[in-house]
């Protein structure tokens, strides 16, 4: 193998925005290589227990989004965009974020939570999914990927 | 010799000489207008060789052969980068070309061409118009909703003869290509390196080559000593691929085999999804779950 550990910071909690991230760590461990996840600011959502089942898709400010900037900002409009992917990754077997972060966890991914975010937010350990394993402050990150490569998302 | 046929014969001659002076005279009769023709014509020819020899020089002089030559240039043109094809289908057209400039040429459609060129010849004097001063022209102006009028109604007539019109191919439409001696250099495409080689040990091997001995043999390469678990997974992963042709992921595994992500990972703790494949002699699973 090329390349032995990656860790993954995820810092943005849009449904389009985490699944990329989820991927690459899902398929490094099916490569073989050795995967943390970091999550931090936004990206604290997609592991917070209560919102984790709730996520919505970025339509705003997003070019690559068909629908036009003032209509994507009207309300309801990233639920109901957020329901039509979920529906769509549903008809492709793609498991929903709960589902998948329970897989990564089982597939040996280490899934860590940023301190200074979970203060900001207000958030304790109790508040996220079971699957995160720690809180760790910055260094203790650069700890834990140290001898792998950092990939922000 | 007696004088009477002395007599004779010279009757003979004399009459052979006046056949021969008839004749000369008819020659010389003819030869007549002949010569008056030459005569005449050769003051005439004169004067139209002359009168030719100013023409040309005129001509020469006022660009003709110029133009000729030009007009030479052309029609090589025409000849080289048109087929006879492509002439027969403008003659099955001139028809139509004529009644076109016929109706470009009528007076009516010459004074709006005139009015649209003065208009032209005029515009540096234009103060520049925005938005709103589009919208005050068209909702105050006569004179531009009726110009506005029949510009969409040209673009409606244009429409509808697209619509009509049949596709013309790309090659149709392509300016023809002709080889250019002088021409700039084509540039050297760009060099590329070969796109990376996605390695792949998996490769499927059927019944006849297969056997649990082979997985185990495999395994070994790779360090693995398999146990039963590992092998009813290694052959549900075969009999699943020679059921269905594509080779399961870890997902399927899972839910075919009721095993959980944990236990697979357990089983194989490197590449999973991978490693089995090669055990079970089939190829490595496609998709990225």
């Amino acid at each position: 193998m090329p390349q032995k550990k990656m860790s993954i910071i995820v810092a943005k909690g849009g449904l389009d925005e985490i699944y990329p991230a989820f991927i690459l760590a899902s398929g490094a461990r099916q490569s073989g290589i050795e995967a943390n996840m970091f999550f931090t600011f936004y990206g604290l959502n997609a592991v917070h227990d209560q919102k984790v089942d709730h996520l919505h898709v970025n339509l705003a400010g997003n070019a690559a989004n068909p629908l036009p900037t003032v209509v994507a900002g009207l309300p309801g409009m990233e639920a109901i965009a957020a329901k039509m992917m979920t529906k769509k990754m549903k008809d492709l077997d793609i498991p929903a974020p709960r589902e998948m972060l329970k897989m990564l966890d089982e597939s040996g991914v280490d899934m860590y939570a940023c301190k200074l975010a979970m203060e900001m937010f207000g958030f304790g350990k109790d508040d996220l999914v079971p699957q995160i394993r720690n809180v760790l402050t910055v260094g203790e990150f650069y700890d834990v990927s140290d001898g792998g490569q950092v990939i922000f998302t | 010799m007696s004088t009477a046929s002395a007599n004779d014969r010279l009757d003979a001659v004399e009459a052979k000489l006046d056949d021969i002076s008839r004749q000369l005279q008819i020659l010389v009769d003819a030869q007549r207008p002949l010569v008056e023709l030459r005569d005449e014509a050769g003051a005439m020819a004169g004067d139209v060789l002359r009168t030719s020899i100013e023409q040309l020089e005129f001509l020469e002089k006022r660009g003709y052969f110029a133009f000729l030559r030009e007009l030479k240039y052309l029609v090589e043109r025409v000849v080289e980068d048109y087929d006879p094809g492509d002439l027969h289908e403008l003659a099955d057209n001139a028809a139509n070309i004529l009644d076109t400039v016929r109706g470009l040429t009528q007076p009516s459609v010459m004074a709006a061409a005139r009015a649209a060129a003065d208009t032209f010849s005029s515009a540096e004097r234009r103060d520049p118009v925005g938005v709103l001063g589009l919208m005050r022209a068209v909702s105050g102006d006569k004179n531009v909703q009726r110009g506005l009028a029949f510009g969409l109604d040209l673009l409606s007539q244009v429409g509808r003869a697209v619509a009509r019109a049949p596709r013309m191919s790309r090659k149709q439409l392509a300016p023809v290509k002709r080889p250019q001696p002088n021409g700039k250099p084509q540039p050297a495409p760009v060099p590329r390196t070969p796109a990376a080689e996605i390695p792949d040990d998996c490769r499927f091997l059927p019944d006849a080559e297969w056997t649990p001995e082979v997985a185990h043999g495999a395994a070994s390469e790779l360090g693995l000593s398999l146990s039963e678990a590992h092998m009813s997974l290694v052959k549900r992963v075969r009999s699943e691929y020679l059921e269905s042709g594509s080779t399961p992921n870890i997902r399927k595994i899972t839910g075919v085999t009721g095993l959980s992500t944990r236990e697979v990972y357990a089983l194989f703790p490197q590449a999973p999804g991978k490693t089995i494949a090669r055990l079970a002699g089939v190829p490595k699973p496609v998709g990225c779950l």
